[in-house]
């Protein structure tokens, strides 16, 4: 990068600052004002009937719209996505898939409570680590969700493996794979969204 | 409107009074259409920016932090949306070159049409040698001598340093000198 001169050719740079100055300001066109205020009325409507008659799909719908979320918004959809990992990982600590799940899928059914409880606590611990350090912390919490990523491939490649892998045990294992997959793309928008927040808030 | 009149309209319109954002609008306009015409050189597209940088700021609101100053947040929300649209519309500032007919001036605000045809010239001219300088050291000459910005605030704006700051206006003076002069 080359340095700082301002002196040596300042007289020639002084020109280009008068022409740049002696250039007038450029209002804006009359009624500027109001024909925002109307696109901000029209832009307002439409996601409110969008999201009363759009039912559950409504809060996706407007998801499109968000521009930004703050830390405590972040945090609350790892909390949501650990409760669903924890209580799963309970459910089937205690309950098991059944004696015919666990005869047909072996060792990787009795592995399940493990993997949820894990990425349960990996979430949790993601939604206090984006709460306690705003957004310095984002890309270890992106890290996290690699992490979370991983496991939960990896444990749907692992069962397909363990239980035969034909086509009837990747259907098996499938919704194991695109929830990890779907929940994790979902968390990395949610983070992408708060790191806009949070860069914002800087300024 | 005072810094303190102005939180207080951030307040009430992060809390719903959607109206109130007008003043903001009032106030901001002028700076952000103008920014908005220095960086793309068409008053249609000024406008339309401008509009949307309004409206993207507005969407935005809620995450704003009213203890903050709210100029340079807007600066860099319309910013983006600039550099945004001439991205997606494929404007190289190297390649295109600005012969004035397919540009849309606004009213210059000038009476006498002798005085208004000097000023549009003129217009033309600065237009033209800026659309020639890259955007990233474009948006600090704007910045700096068209907003009349200090280096602090336009380096919170770029999100760079003060020094780099310095150093790109200082690259986009020494642009715009050798296409005036005929060297680039």
């Amino acid at each position: 990068m080359a340095p700082i001169r301002p002196k040596t050719d300042s007289r020639g740079l002084r020109s280009v600052i008068r022409f740049l100055s002696d250039t007038p300001r450029v209002p804006p066109p009359e009624g500027f004002v109001d024909r925002v205020m109307v696109r901000l009325r029209e832009d307002s409507a439409p996601r409110k009937t969008a999201a009363m008659e759009g039912g559950c799909l409504g809060p996706l719908r407007q998801l499109g719209s968000v521009e930004a979320i703050d830390a405590q918004d972040c945090a609350f959809c790892f909390f949501s996505a650990s409760i669903w990992y924890l209580l799963l990982g309970i459910w089937y600590g205690l309950q098991g898939f059944g004696t015919q799940a666990e005869a047909a899928f072996g060792s990787w059914v009795q592995l399940q409570p493990f993997f949820f409880s894990v990425s349960a606590m990996i979430l949790i611990g993601l939604g206090v680590l984006i709460l306690t350090d705003g957004g310095g912390s984002l890309t270890a919490v992106r890290s996290g969700i690699l992490l979370f990523l991983v496991l939960g491939i990896g444990n749907g490649l692992f069962g397909h493996l363990a239980i035969g892998g034909g086509m009837t045990s990747l259907l098996g294992v499938s919704e194991f794979l695109i929830g990890s997959i779907c929940i994790g793309v979902f968390l990395n928008t949610m983070v992408t969204l708060h790191q806009r927040q949070a860069a914002m808030a800087d300024r | 409107m005072d810094q303190n009149l102005e939180s207080q309209v951030i307040r009430e319109v992060q809390n719903g009074d959607r109206e109130r954002f007008a003043l903001l609008v009032r106030k901001y306009s002028g700076p952000i259409y103008h920014l908005a015409y220095r960086m793309t050189g068409s008053a249609e597209e000024a406008d339309d920016l401008a509009q949307e940088a309004f409206i993207l700021a507005f969407r935005a609101m809620g995450t704003f932090d009213a203890r903050k100053r709210f100029f340079p947040w807007l600066y860099t929300i319309a910013l983006n949306a600039i550099r945004t649209r001439l991205k997606g519309k494929g404007k190289n500032p190297f390649v295109k070159e600005s012969k004035g007919e397919d540009d849309s001036f606004p009213d210059t605000g000038a009476g006498d049409p002798e005085m208004q045809l000097i000023v549009l010239e003129e217009q033309v001219r600065v237009q033209a040698t800026l659309r020639r300088v890259p955007v990233r050291l474009r948006e600090a000459v704007v910045l700096r001598y068209f907003q009349d910005l200090s280096f602090q605030d336009i380096s919170i704006v770029l999100n760079i340093s003060v020094a780099a700051t310095k150093q790109r206006v200082y690259r986009g003076l020494r642009k715009m000198k050798e296409i005036m002069d005929g060297t680039d």
